[in-house]
């Protein structure tokens, strides 16, 4: 389907004749003011031993770019580990179809738009906008409108299965931009499907090194860290919180969106833990209200899935979900790529890189 | 051109199920690669995981795809490869052990050999062949119906029942047969003890004359096991016991003497009270009267309880020719056709140099001219000769002798003279039931060789009294070869087409050969007429069917005249021996019963089959 599909689209951006200007970058992830609190509980304590306890569900999404002067194709690909009868389900695949956002000149989009084949691109913003030359965004924009989507898409159907749970997910539990007040409500939507399913979503965030959540004063104090503030960050801190072998849980710290404006309560309140494994360390985080809900056991699933972490440094299930999806964009890349080049496209040479990062890890 | 092969992808799995060829599993795998050249033939088939947990996969089972090129073929499944999710993402855990059966709903990955193909539109008319045509990933895999696969084996339809075929750890029900014109090629069984070739070999003892018309079965037999083929099995299976059976049995003067008080205590209790056997008169009465207590002997020894019904015994003169009994045993009634056999030594003296090779090559050489020479007209039976070898030996040599006449040396005057002895102790020769009386010797009955062109269906050469005495089991299974051969080549030289005789030789390491074993000297004769069966029975319409627990043992022109060598539990040392090591891995730890036939009668060279049940009465059962 995708092979087909990708030498359509190649005809369509053959024809493309302007280029596009570049994207500015993205912003940093905390923007929003905050206070963190710690929680009853020692603040530091090691994780040993335990049996394999839960059977949680897992998704996570990958963001593969090819680009050249006259398009950015944002390919995403989302893994949902112990859905149903496979080990493994994906979007693309038996959760979904939409899966390749393309920013190319209008007249190109409008184009695609029209093609019943190419069924499986996105070509505007969730707000009607299209993803052309004029587009007001990022890459990382573009790449969260489609993943955070499929995501939700997959939660979503997590949640029509029913049964209960735990819901892991790779990244935060939602984001706190303002700009994306909308994506937000999808993710809050999926959360909130869940919840009713019965299940309790619980969001691992791998990449720490710009999150400064552990640099509120009383959360330094909790810690017993020493640090000055104006050079601070999470991955900074909770590594020198714990001792560099071993498996040490910190939190859980209580992380409430401050301020008098009102939109404040679009961000519900999240219970952390940082988990170093050896030093290195992931943030897992849940709503506040399925941490009263769990109530001991919440912090024994943070303890279960830093137990549990594999030699990438990461939980068990957030490796298989992350590994599964990650082959599954490359193989997407190649092909797209594939295609791409045989109509004498050129692409950047960050594309090309990317291209061979992505047959490395298909033959691996 | 591409998008034009989904519809054909897609309906192809439709074309299964409306052709009714089996349940689809999966379809071959396009990650990889799918092979069948002269080299290599394997196809890797995707299963999901549900329907591998439903449907199962063996090893060994079969498993048909229909190709994208409109071809059928038969496949073997030869790998099952199972893989955690953990596996497939290259992901290992630092402490935790990982225990998530989430991890084990991944596809199932089967590796089939391809077998055989017929072309899908063609398949009822179609006469399978090998695979000539490629397997294109998305060719759709399903499992085969049983009289698919017997097709698409090309399975002879008749013949031999061997058991059923056996796929996957399963028996499957079709039918493993072996054609009659494969047993005139000879067949090796070779299996571990427990193996169930003993079971194998009744079994197929029973098929054979059922299926074959006029056939003769000669079973040698050391341990009594065909004996049995009259008594029913513990559940009824798909033949009958059989009603009548033909038992050669050796009578020697040992087995005479050890059993001279029961004859007569037999007889007696035959004629009444008030007599005895030495009150019969009438020779011919009291031939039949040794000869019933003959067969009631032989029943008491051979099925405890069993009764004798009725008997008649055929007589010439004084020889008893047969005894044929009905015998009930626990209601179960058949005929027992006694055939009490011995030597004659005046019939047989020029060949005993062959099947008794106690002589030196020279002594060998004259050995009929030193018998003639020295009972000259006396050379009516072993004891005359041995009085006038006794009166020879205390002569002078150097003097008037047969010795100084044939100019033999000490020493091959003592090998002649031991072997003589030798022969003599052996009992077989010139046996006779007799009684001392005060008026002399009384003898009542002679034993010697049936009509061995009246010899048919399942014939036992008892030889249960020998397992410790090769050397006397093997004269006799010499001469009953030899015999049986003569009567066969006779009918050949007459232009007829010989009556199809089958031997089956269970334990047949035990008429080879084996070195340093003393006692053993003269198997090399039956060795020599083994042979001879094997290399000449073809055209006599003979088969071998030799079973052996150690193959070593039996020499290179058997394995090599055997062309079907059918396999059951053994080590890998044996298969190595019969060219069957590539069976060893099915076969080291395999079920007593499972066999792998391999024979040039079938298409795919070889097939795993479990033999039935015993269809008769079984010892240990």
């Amino acid at each position: 389907m995708a092979v087909d599909g990708f030498r359509v689209l190649a005809d369509y951006l053959a024809s493309a004749k302007r280029a596009l200007k570049p994207l500015p970058l993205r912003e940093a992830e905390d923007s929003r003011p905050y206070a963190v609190k710690p929680l009853e509980g020692a603040p530091v304590r090691r994780v040993e031993g335990g049996a394999w306890r839960f059977a949680p569900v897992a998704v996570d999404g990958s963001t593969r770019k090819l680009a050249g002067p006259h398009f950015s194709a944002y390919v995403v690909g989302v893994a949902v580990y112990g859905l149903g009868e496979k080990a493994v389900d994906f979007i693309p695949g038996g959760l979904g179809r939409r899966f390749l956002a393309l920013r190319a000149p209008r007249e190109v989009l409008t184009q695609v738009e029209r093609d019943g084949r190419l069924d499986f691109l996105i070509v505007k913003r969730s707000d009607g906008a299209y993803l052309d030359e004029s587009c007001d965004c990022t890459d990382e924009d573009i790449f969260d409108e489609v993943r955070v989507s499929m995501e939700s898409e997959a939660l979503l159907r997590v949640a029509e299965r029913g049964g209960g749970g735990l819901a892991v997910v790779d990244g935060p539990i939602y984001f706190d931009h303002w700009a994306k007040t909308r994506l937000l409500n999808v993710r809050m939507a999926a959360v909130e499907g869940l919840r009713r399913a019965g299940f309790a979503a619980v969001g691992v965030v791998k990449r720490v090194d710009k999150s400064q959540k552990l640099c509120a004063q009383e959360a330094l104090d909790a810690l017993s860290v020493e640090v000055d503030r104006r050079y601070c960050n999470d991955a900074y801190v909770a590594s020198n919180a714990a001792p560099k072998s071993g498996i040490y849980l910190m939190g859980p710290f209580r992380l409430s969106y401050a301020g008098g404006d009102l939109r404040y309560y679009a961000f519900p309140d999240k219970v952390f833990w940082y988990a170093s494994v050896h030093g290195s360390v992931f943030r897992v985080e849940m709503l506040h209200d399925d941490f009263r809900r769990l109530g001991g056991e919440a912090e024994e699933v943070a303890a279960w899935l830093a137990w549990t972490a594999t030699s990438r440094w990461i939980p068990y299930v957030i490796d298989v979900v992350d590994a599964h999806a990650r082959r599954l964009t490359a193989n997407l890349l190649i092909a797209l790529r594939e295609a791409v080049k045989s109509r004498d496209i050129p692409l950047t040479y960050d594309s090309e890189v990317e291209f061979l990062n992505a047959l490395r890890e298909h033959v691996a | 051109m591409s998008l034009e092969l989904k519809p054909r992808v897609d309906a192809l799995r439709q074309k299964v199920e409306e052709k009714g060829l089996g349940e689809v599993l999966g379809r071959v795998s396009p990650g990889e690669v799918a092979s069948v050249g002269a080299d290599e033939r394997r196809v890797v088939i995707d299963v999901d995981f549900e329907t591998y947990l439903r449907a199962g996969a063996r090893i060994g089972e079969y498993l048909g795809v229909a190709t994208i090129l409109g071809s059928v073929m038969l496949g073997r499944v030869v790998e099952v490869r199972r893989r955690h999710v953990a596996h497939i993402a290259h992901i290992q855990t630092l402490y935790a052990p990982v225990e998530d059966p989430e991890g084990l709903k991944t596809p199932a990955q089967i590796v089939l050999e391809p077998l055989t193909e017929c072309p899908m539109d063609d398949l009822d008319k179609c006469e399978p062949t090998p695979v000539y045509t490629p397997v294109d990933p998305l060719s759709v895999v399903f499992r085969p119906s049983p009289e698919l696969i017997a097709k698409m084996l090309g399975l002879p339809k008749e013949g031999i029942l061997l058991g059923k075929l056996y796929a996957g750890g399963f028996e499957l029900p079709v039918e493993v047969r072996l054609p009659e014109r494969a047993m005139y090629q000879h067949v090796l069984v070779v299996g571990t003890t427990g193996a169930g070739k003993t079971v194998l070999l009744k079994n197929m003892a029973l098929s054979t004359i059922d299926a074959v018309r006029n056939a003769t079965v000669l079973a040698l037999d050391l341990q009594g096991d065909y004996l049995l083929t009259t008594l029913p099995p513990e559940a009824p299976g798909v033949y009958q016991p059989l009603d009548e059976i033909t038992v050669l049995m050796p009578v020697t003067r040992h087995l005479i003497d050890r059993h001279r008080e029961d004859i007569q205590r037999i007889a007696a209790r035959n004629l009444g009270e008030e007599y005895s056997l030495l009150d019969v008169t009438d020779e011919r009465e009291a031939a039949e009267l040794v000869g019933r207590a003959l067969a009631e002997l032989f029943v008491e020894e051979t099925y405890p309880g069993a009764k004798v019904l009725n008997a008649e015994t055929k007589t010439e003169d004084k020889r008893l020719v047969e005894v044929v009994a009905k015998v009930d045993a626990g209601g179960r009634v058949f005929t027992l056709r006694l055939l009490p056999w011995a030597m004659r030594f005046r019939e047989v003296y020029p060949e005993i140099p062959r099947f008794f090779p106690f002589f030196s090559e020279r002594v060998s050489m004259l050995f009929r001219r030193l018998l003639e020479k020295l009972a000259g007209k006396d050379l009516r039976d072993i004891d005359t000769v041995m009085k006038r070898l006794e009166s020879e030996v205390a002569k002078d040599a150097d003097k008037d002798s047969v010795w100084k006449d044939l100019r033999l040396h000490k020493s091959q005057v003592d090998n002649f003279v031991r072997g003589m002895n030798m022969i003599y102790e052996t009992g077989l020769f010139d046996v006779s039931y007799a009684v001392a009386e005060p008026t002399g010797r009384r003898v009542f009955a002679t034993f010697g060789e049936p009509d061995y062109m009246e010899l048919g269906g399942l014939v036992v050469v008892d030889l249960r009294g020998f397992r410790e005495a090769p050397s006397v089991a093997s004269a006799v299974v010499y001469r009953v070869l030899s015999r049986v051969f003569e009567a066969r080549d006779e009918e050949l030289a007459r232009g007829a087409a010989p009556s199809p005789t089958f031997i089956f030789i269970d334990e047949a390491h035990y008429y080879f050969p084996q070195e340093g074993a003393r006692e053993d000297f003269n198997k090399e004769v039956v060795e020599a007429m083994i042979n001879k069966l094997t290399r000449l029975g073809r055209v006599r319409r003979m088969g071998v069917v030799f079973a052996t627990h150690s193959p070593a043992d039996l020499n290179d022109l058997v394995i090599q005249l055997t062309n079907t060598k059918i396999a059951m539990r053994s080590e890998p040392k044996v298969l190595e021996r019969v060219d069957m090591s590539e069976y060893a891995g099915e076969l080291a730890y395999a079920q007593s019963g499972v066999a792998v036939a391999k024979s040039f009668i079938y298409r795919t060279h070889a097939v795993t089959f479990k033999t039935l049940p015993p269809q008769t009465k079984h010892r240990g059962l």
